[in-house]
């Protein structure tokens, strides 16, 4: 059952990166950036509504915490780009990949407050999968 | 050029994740959810500021379907869903499980839209999946 909910998450990322995509492709960047977040700001306030969290916006978070909601402006406009130039299973696939990459930066050094997981030199076949399976895509899809 | 561009994307898409993660422990999940929409909008508006030649595509919002307009709603839904499933499945699986329904539905939509799904996309996805899988694995016996 929640196996099911999370590959219907990834249903809902592929589908709103072609939704998103689409939005860019016909209105424009900047308009289209301009609803998506709208759109989440309304529904992040009804859910918040829904869900009575308490509220308790602190004036002191760090800094650094307000920048992801700036890199979603690059990872729209590049999602967007890529999905129009390279197709849908392309795009996730290589994000996926981006993904995996600075997970294991990111657990090998310990950096953004993670608990430090040093690189397993196991974990090369793996990536030598994810690899070929990259170059098949690009080349031979 | 596009590979790599998408991967420096996916790489960002953690990096956020992350920081997502630690401010959602701070303030709850949702009113994260609310200040990176915020965040976000303010950085959309001064991007439109800079870029303000694009924005009369606004102009036509009216002609274009409804459900074009979503991409935020569905991103918030994605944020829910996750804070509901991530406690009920280890976290590991969580991803592989994300990437596959990624993937399903990405090649539908190639095959839909773009009518190029190919026997060597198929052959790609299953070489990554089994690489995530290893991987995974891998991440899986340490914790233990």
């Amino acid at each position: 059952m929640y196996k099911i909910l999370a590959m219907l998450i990834g249903g809902l990322l592929a589908t709103m990166v072609m939704i998103n995509a689409s939005l860019i492709d016909t209105i424009g960047t900047a308009g289209g950036l301009i609803i998506i977040h709208i759109g989440g700001l309304i529904a992040s306030g009804v859910i918040l509504l829904i869900t009575r969290e308490k509220i308790n916006l602190k004036s002191e978070l760090p800094f650094y915490y307000y920048i992801s909601g700036a890199m979603g402006i690059f990872m729209v406009i590049v999602n967007s780009i890529t999905f129009l130039k390279i197709g849908a299973s392309l795009t996730i696939a290589t994000t996926a990949i981006g993904q995996i990459l600075i997970s294991t930066i990111i657990d090998h050094y310990g950096l953004l407050g993670v608990n430090v997981n040093k690189f397993d030199t196991k974990k090369i076949i793996g990536f030598l999968f994810i690899f070929v399976g990259l170059v098949i895509m690009a080349y031979f899809g | 050029m596009y590979i790599i561009i998408s991967i420096i994307a996916g790489a960002t898409t953690t990096i956020s994740n992350t920081l997502n993660s630690g401010l959602g422990k701070k303030i709850g999940k949702y009113q994260g959810a609310l200040v990176n929409f915020l965040t976000g909008l303010t950085v959309s508006i001064i991007y439109s500021i800079i870029n303000y030649k694009t924005l009369s595509g606004l102009l036509t919002i009216n002609t274009i379907p409804f459900y074009l307009l979503l991409g935020g709603v569905f991103g918030c839904c994605i944020v829910s869903l996750n804070n509901f499933v991530m406690p009920k499945i280890p976290v590991i699986y969580v991803s592989l499980l994300v990437f596959i329904g990624q993937i399903i539905t990405g090649s539908f939509i190639d095959k839909i839209l773009f009518d190029s799904l190919s026997i060597g996309k198929l052959i790609g996805v299953l070489f990554i999946s089994i690489g995530l899988y290893i991987n995974i694995l891998i991440d899986k016996k340490k914790e233990y």
